[in-house]
């Protein structure tokens, strides 16, 4: 027999199943009106009673009476509560894949005991058949106990493997990715055959904490196996509730935002700055924050001493409550200039330079001109790292680039004409000697070096398409045959010709030499879309510590080799420190590009040799705004992703056992019916039913139509 | 002959009236005697070579001048036939239980009527009319008069109440000459009524031919289930259950077809009854019957 999930809809149909016999009783008074000739012979005769003591057209009655009855079982998900036979010929051990949580919010008071405590209970409800693997997950899963080991070890010492899970399994800082993880180790268990006979049954375990910000959204688009279970034990920490605070950046100001989870208790919390050295600066401000609520606040200001970060104070899971703060304002990036001084002159490559720099909102770059209009040089701002020649420069202005360059700035010389190379000659590569190129129609740009330093965020097939712009005029630079070695050809014209060349000034600085200039006299070059970018680009390189500056989450990777080139040396916050020549040594693919997984809150710093000593990159790693989100999911939300799961009552929770009983069995009574899927019978049986209504109705209106004249 | 009958639906479905009469005709005229007879009137109608006897003042001379061959001018024979149509256009007359009305059942056989009488050369007139006198096209015989008479049928539009006897009076007054005179109604006002105008108009001289055009469902009253019906010309309402009073009223209608039967055949005139689901060349065949009774 069915038993029904909503029997509610059952009842309903059995009493709608009434309708349809009523309604064949009944018969209502003629509404239709005949015109006539000879109503003068006709005899008025009364109009007939409603009711008839037996129903009319009664296939067609017992038609829709049983398609109402299907349709209401149908939407009661029906079910047959079936015993799963099990042979008793083969082996009937079960395969249990475990998954313990290990993201930052597991590092809660009260959890380890819980897993270590439902761990354990789990291991020993396991046969000697059974077969166990065990995993730990966060933002990435890794396995502490494989099945080829479980079934390797004997029976006797798998009570010791089990004991390795204490000291194995430790929360790290990352967030939790537990949809990915699910996912992953359910298609693994799906796949996997069993060497030693029969599986009676696959389940995936998962203990956790089943917090709110557990990032579940892609079990609702994935198609989960069949033949794997889902058992979720859920632990949670001793108090409950949380606060977590994260590092907003923006437009060179910092806020803080504090996010209290939904089961928290507490709704008063305190901030407090503190110095590199940890003491704390200046009085803590209090802050309100309704349980389930985030708030923004800006940072207390601390004197003349510069924060080092911000701790929240009250809290009782200090996991996610301090943060590291910049060390260093953003300083303004002054750019040199030499060439036109008129700023509205567009047919100076100054003019378009302007533009282009202006539209930087993350750099904010000035740029200086360092020749009045008078002709006096002016010495380049103490914080210029960049020059930019666009005409030809007087010996005094030349001496002084020269001095620049030595000083470890770089320079982008555009020659507008072969005049100008002369006049620059001391800074060209040696033996060079550049002429005025004879463009037949355009020239374009083409091979761009996608590997070097400057052209790297073009890399990208979608953005590495220079041959769009169309140049008009260029200069012809021959290189001296060994001076190949010492610069570099970013790009070349059409015609082969180097385009722009980089090499190394006397002094440590880079030159990049163009041998047209982006004004229209010369191309369409300052009009492309790559103009900005590649100025952009240029900046960066010239600044690399303070453009590099990040925020970045647990679990980001690094790769080093984007700020520098072979030599750098990555501080951990606990002030370890990895180099290059230690990540090539572990890295079994040297082609592959290097990274480094940020597993640590705190500050990160990338040291690398510069001109002028060494330079430091500063990366600012906190613990995912999402962990602090702590409060536990509803128990149903597997269900509410399309997934069947029995789940083990919360611990502490005021549910009763009893209550957790009768949930279980409604949820093994919405495992079958989701398993049987009954109720598409009995639509499909419904359906038959209506068509069979419909076609007999048909026919007794056509029998009705030809029997009685159509007026 | 009832093999060949047309059925009435497919002429029905034809929608020019003219169409549908030359069809009717042109069926019903296959296999009889289709001779025309010509005569010597003010009518031309065709040449034929002159042969010995013929009167030679009907000798072409002006063709025989530029042939040198000697033709008689045949004219169309001056007809004697007035044939009056009186044709009722009121309300009841739109009912249909088939695809079409007893109007276009009753249009049909009048201009079938027309055609078959102006082919052979008679003069016919066309009254329709309901509690009045709607329209009169006085009897002609002459070119285009036919198309006059379909199109006076064809932009009919349907009246009130019925007035036969009115209709049979004022043709009684207004036809001088005498004739044949066709009323074709479906009679289903008083049978004692039309007695006084019917003498009136025999009196006059006039054959008679008294058609009644009836629909199937007023016949049998073929009504499955009760309803309210509403008389098409006086509005009256009634609920009925034909199951009911079906032998009733089969009964009060054959009554009434019985009493018209008998006022006209008093009077001297041929009644004759058809269905709209009879075949129109039975309605032609029981015409010509009904003047072979009058001869």
């Amino acid at each position: 027999m069915f038993e029904f999930l909503s029997l509610n809809f059952a009842v309903a149909g059995g009493l709608l199943a009434s309708v349809p016999f009523v309604l064949h009783l009944l018969r209502k008074t003629p509404a239709r009106t005949v015109p006539f000739t000879v109503v003068r012979f006709l005899k008025e005769t009364l109009p007939k009673t409603t009711r008839r003591s037996s129903p009319e057209h009664w296939p067609l009655m017992l038609l829709r009476i049983l398609a109402v009855i299907l349709l209401g079982m149908a939407f009661s998900r029906p079910f047959q509560r079936v015993s799963i036979e099990q042979d008793d010929d083969v082996q009937t051990g079960q395969r249990v894949a475990v998954l313990i949580d290990s993201s930052a919010s597991m590092r809660r008071d009260g959890i380890r005991d819980q897993v270590l405590q439902k761990f354990r209970s789990l291991a020993d409800s396991l046969s000697n058949d059974d077969v166990l693997s065990v995993s730990m997950y966060s933002s990435a899963v890794s396995a502490l106990i494989s099945a080829e080991e479980w079934l390797q070890t004997p029976l006797d010492s798998r009570s010791a493997l089990l004991q390795r899970i204490d000291e194995l399994w430790d929360p790290d800082w990352s967030s939790t990715e537990t949809a990915t993880a699910m996912l992953a180790s359910a298609e693994e268990l799906s796949r996997e055959t069993s060497g030693s006979g029969a599986v009676r049954e696959k389940v995936l375990v998962v203990i956790t904490d089943f917090q709110n910000g557990s990032r579940l959204q892609q079990l609702q688009s994935a198609a989960w196996p069949e033949n794997v279970r889902i058992e979720l034990q859920v632990v949670q920490a001793d108090p409950i509730g949380n606060a977590g605070i994260s590092l907003l950046r923006e437009n060179n100001s910092d806020r803080v935002r504090i996010t209290n989870a939904g089961d928290s208790t507490r709704s008063q919390f305190r901030l407090q700055p503190f110095d590199s050295a940890g003491q704390p600066l200046g009085n803590p401000i209090t802050v309100d924050i309704a349980p389930g609520q985030r708030r923004t606040v800006s940072l207390p200001s601390t004197g003349q001493t510069t924060a080092a970060g911000v701790e929240l104070l009250d809290d009782p899971h200090p996991f996610d409550n301090v943060i590291d703060l910049p060390t260093a304002e953003t300083p303004v990036r002054v750019i040199g200039h030499l060439g036109s001084t008129d700023p509205n002159d567009s047919d100076q490559m100054r003019y378009y330079l302007q533009r282009a720099l202006d539209g930087d909102e993350t750099l904010l770059p000035q740029l200086a001109d360092l020749q009045t209009a008078d002709g006096t040089i002016v010495p380049p701002p103490r914080e210029t790292r960049l020059i930019i020649v666009t005409a030809a420069p007087s010996e005094q202005a030349v001496r002084s680039l020269e001095s620049a360059l030595e000083s470890g700035r770089n320079l982008l010389i555009a020659l507008d004409s072969v005049e100008m190379a002369t006049a620059v000659q001391q800074l060209l590569p040696a033996g060079c000697e550049v002429t005025e190129a004879d463009v037949d129609d355009y020239a374009m740009f083409t091979a761009p070096d996608l590997e070097a330093p400057l052209l790297r965020p073009f890399a990208d097939a979608r953005f590495s398409d220079f041959s769009s712009i169309r140049i008009w005029k260029h200069r012809r630079i021959s290189l001296a045959a060994d001076s190949e070695q010492q610069l570099r050809v970013l790009v070349r014209f059409d015609s082969g010709d180097p385009a722009i060349v980089e090499y190394s000034g006397t002094g440590g600085g880079r030159v990049f030499l163009s041998m047209t200039g982006w004004h229209p006299n010369d191309s369409q070059w300052a009009l492309s879309s790559r103009f900005p970018p590649l100025l952009n680009r240029l900046l960066e390189l010239s600044w690399p510590n303070e453009s590099e500056l990040q925020i970045l989450e647990v679990g980001s990777t690094l790769s080093p080799e984007d700020f520098a080139d072979a030599d750098w040396t990555l501080t951990r916050p606990d002030e370890s420190t990895v180099s290059a020549d230690q990540l090539s040594a572990d890295s079994s693919e040297a082609s592959l590009p290097r990274t480094l997984v940020l597993d640590q809150p705190g500050r990160w710093r990338l040291t690398m040799p510069a001109s002028t000593g060494t330079q430091e990159v500063e990366f600012l790693v906190n613990v995912s705004a999402a962990e602090s989100r702590t409060e536990p999911l509803p128990a149903g939300q597997l269900q509410a992703l399309g997934l069947s799961a029995d789940v083990a009552a919360i611990e502490g929770d005021p549910g009763s056992t009893a209550e957790s009983a009768t949930q279980k069995a409604r949820l093994n009574a919405e495992a079958l019916e989701s398993r049987q899927k009954i109720w598409r019978l009995f639509l499909l049986a419904a359906m038959a039913c209506l068509i069979a209504e419909a076609i007999l109705s048909r026919r007794i209106e056509q029998r009705q139509s030809i029997a009685e004249p159509a007026v | 002959m009832s093999a060949e009958l047309m059925n009435p639906s497919v002429i029905m479905a034809i929608r020019s009236l003219e169409l549908r009469a030359r069809l009717i005709v042109d069926g019903f005229r296959t296999g009889l005697n289709r001779s025309n007879r010509h005569g010597f009137s003010v009518e031309f109608s065709e040449y034929r070579q002159y042969t010995r006897g013929d009167d030679p003042r009907f000798l072409d001379w002006k063709l025989f001048a530029r042939t040198d061959r000697s033709y008689i001018r045949l004219f169309e024979d001056e007809t004697n036939l007035r044939c009056n149509i009186l044709l009722d256009v009121s309300r009841s007359m739109t009912f249909q239980s088939l695809d079409w009305s007893k109007w276009s059942y009753a249009s049909t056989l009048a201009a079938s009527l027309a055609w078959l009488l102006n082919r052979q050369g008679d003069a016919v007139g066309l009254t329709l009319y309901d509690d009045h006198i709607r329209e009169v096209v006085p009897a002609r015989y002459r070119p285009g008069h036919f198309r006059r008479l379909l199109v006076t049928m064809e932009r009919a539009a349907a009246g009130q109440l019925t007035d036969t006897a009115g209709a049979l009076r004022d043709a009684a007054e207004r036809l001088q000459k005498r004739g044949l005179v066709i009323l074709i109604s479906d009679l289903l006002s008083p049978a004692e009524e039309l007695q006084d105008s019917l003498r009136s108009l025999r009196g006059c001289g006039h054959d008679v031919v008294v058609m009644q055009v009836l629909d199937p469902a007023e016949v049998s009253l073929s009504f499955s289930e009760p309803v309210r019906f509403e008389d098409l010309e006086t509005a009256v309402q009634i609920h009925a259950d034909p199951d009911t009073i079906r032998a009733d009223y089969t009964a009060r209608m054959t009554e009434h077809n019985r009493q018209l039967q008998q006022e006209c055949e008093a009077a001297g005139a041929i009644f004759r009854q058809f269905q709209t689901d009879q075949p129109l060349e039975l309605c032609l065949a029981e015409f010509l019957q009904a003047r072979r009774e009058f001869r």
